[in-house]
């Protein structure tokens, strides 16, 4: 069992390892690894450690070219969430308002489908997709630093609410921290854990790109959102679209490659969804309706989850 | 704009209110000799390189009122609100929720009564151009953070209202003018005095929509009870006895916008 001292190891010399090496270094440092006294200081910060060759491993990460030599675990759900549909949402940090929107209502579809998100943490898309599948259902992060960080600082809060419902993994052990390289890493993993890839909105050359060339290259499914083709922020979607991606228009796309049905749709249809997006003041003024009547409807249509606001635009959200 | 018309919009400061506002004008030197008793709403807007001393009041030789105290039964209005520096906005935490200034000095300790309404504006992102449909938006996440990060979640608690206002358009601008002051002045006076009398409940369907909304936003308790206090208030401009659901639906609309709160 040398799969947590590989792991171990790789993260302390910053190096990519699949399998232990077989060094000089890595054999010293294997015979100082004291493996019971890691575990112990694993499971009193309340963490766990999944080898490669753990039964419960993911199969499909396991399939990957480059695996992980295992994972380390944050969270309350059971590891069985992983053997439930797996979608990856990626996307750009700095991404559109429509982006925002897109993610969160589509990870909001899934999970109430019974799918499990998978993200990378980060701003933008990523902390939408979460955030969305956290109001229908469970999520799994996947973090570039050590599994006892919050990166970024600013979702801590949306990390512990994960941790809660869902699983928050790494490949690397508590105390790494952050660094550039590790991120397309953790994107393999993000990609290996899901059936299907769904890239929300991403620049050219973009760590959402990368997500989706893993996911290609181990013949996983890969979507993309259309976006405007003016906008730099769907210069990297089109691109995906133009070389075959399946363009995604809603989440029965992504459901019926799985053979789940979505939400049953929701009984009546507000006449104000077919004006969106828009702002309040404007569908007062398209309507001639009273602010207090649109502002009702705009409401319940919110906690019907049917719309999404972001800096003050309404957006349908399915 | 909008700020500027909100002392309009208030009832005439009534005699007690006007003692107080002209002492304090009077102890500042702001009085203009010969005007009698202050019986406008006072109106102040300091730009958003003022100092703390010079918002909530201070001063090395014997304390003196700030902007806060100036603008005490009328409105404070800060434009750009996040470009102040941090410790005047957090010094306003104090009087907005006690109503007073305690200035401690070596020269002296003095107490000023700072009750006001305060308006404060803010653009989307740094750049200002996030939100509006004819400009592309050149700020990084970590620059829109970096600004938003600046009012503290215990600072926006204390607003009762938010909004995002939409670039008004050519049009807009050029249409008839709205409502005016004086029209508008005389409900505020009337729901004023209605609340005075009686609270509008909140039961039945509004009661259901405000615990819905409860379980599905992310509304703190202080947050519910703003939102109740902002529909009692909606109730009473609209001259009804009951909260209505769409006055709760006005009201929910109003509560700080996820992206400030999270």
């Amino acid at each position: 069992m040398s799969a947590l001292a590989t792991a171990v190891f790789a993260a302390e010399t910053g190096s990519h390892l699949v399998d232990a090496p077989r060094s000089r270094r890595f054999a010293a440092f294997r015979h100082s690894f004291d493996e019971a006294a890691f575990l112990a200081s694993l499971s009193a910060a309340g963490l766990a450690w999944l080898a490669r060759d753990d039964p419960t491993f993911p199969p499909r990460l396991r399939a990957i070219h480059d695996p992980p030599p295992g994972l380390f675990v944050r969270g309350r759900a059971p590891l069985e969430l992983l053997d439930r549909p797996t979608v990856a949402v990626v996307g750009a940090r700095a991404c559109s308002p429509y982006g925002t929107a897109v993610a969160l209502a589509f990870a909001r579809e899934l999970a109430a489908a019974g799918a499990v998100v998978v993200s990378g943490l980060a701003r933008g898309v990523d902390a939408a997709a979460h955030r969305g599948a956290l109001d229908a259902g469970e999520t799994v992060a996947v973090l570039g630093c050590g599994i006892d960080r919050d990166y970024p600082r600013v979702h801590a809060s949306l990390a512990a609410a994960i941790a809660d419902r869902g699983l928050i993994l790494a490949e690397y052990p508590p105390g790494v921290e952050p660094a550039p390289w590790r991120f397309p890493a953790r994107n393999r993993i993000v990609a290996g854990l899901c059936a299907v890839t769904v890239v929300v909105e991403a620049r050219e050359r973009s760590g959402a790109l990368i997500t989706a060339d893993l996911a290609l290259e181990e013949g996983r499914e890969v979507f993309a959102v259309p976006g405007e083709i003016t906008s730099s922020l769907s210069a990297g979607t089109n691109a995906l679209l133009k070389l075959g991606a399946t363009p995604l228009t809603g989440a029965a796309d992504v459901l019926a490659s799985f053979g789940l049905e979505p939400e049953t749709a929701q009984s009546e249809t507000s006449p104000l969804l077919e004006l969106l997006p828009a702002s309040a003041d404007e569908l007062v003024r398209k309507t001639g309706l009273g602010a207090g009547e649109v502002a009702r409807a705009l409401v319940e249509l919110e906690l019907e989850g049917r719309v999404a606001v972001s800096d003050g635009v309404y957006r349908r959200a399915s | 704009m909008l700020a500027r018309r909100l002392p309009g919009i208030l009832p005439p400061l009534d005699d007690e209110e006007a003692l107080e506002v002209t002492r304090i004008h009077s102890v500042a030197g702001v009085l203009q000799p010969g005007t009698g008793l202050v019986r406008v709403p006072p109106f102040r807007a300091p730009h958003h390189s003022a100092s703390a001393p010079a918002v909530v009041g201070g001063g090395g030789s014997g304390p003196r009122p700030g902007e806060a105290s100036l603008a005490h039964r009328g409105v404070l209005f800060l434009d750009e609100f996040p470009e102040f520096a941090r410790p005047v906005l957090e010094s306003l935490r104090q009087p907005l929720e006690d109503g007073v200034v305690v200035v401690a000095r070596v020269a002296g300790r003095a107490c000023f009564p700072a009750r006001f309404l305060l308006v404060a504006t803010m653009n989307l992102c740094p750049c200002g151009a996030r939100g509006d449909p004819a400009a592309q938006c050149a700020c990084t996440p970590q620059r829109i953070h970096r600004y938003r990060e600046k009012l503290s979640r215990a600072l926006l608690d204390r607003f009762d209202l938010a909004l995002t206002v939409p670039r008004a358009r050519g049009a807009e601008l050029a249409a008839a003018p709205g409502e005016a002051s004086a029209v508008v002045r005389g409900r505020v006076m009337a729901a004023r005095e209605r609340l005075r009398h009686e609270l509008p409940v909140i039961a039945g369907e509004s009661d259901r929509l405000l615990t819905s909304a409860v379980e599905r936003l992310p509304l703190s308790g202080r947050g519910r009870a703003r939102v109740a206090r902002v529909a009692v208030t909606i109730a009473a401009l609209a001259e009804s006895d009951v909260v209505q659901p769409e006055h709760l639906a006005e009201a929910l609309s109003y509560r700080p916008p996820r992206e400030l709160t999270e």
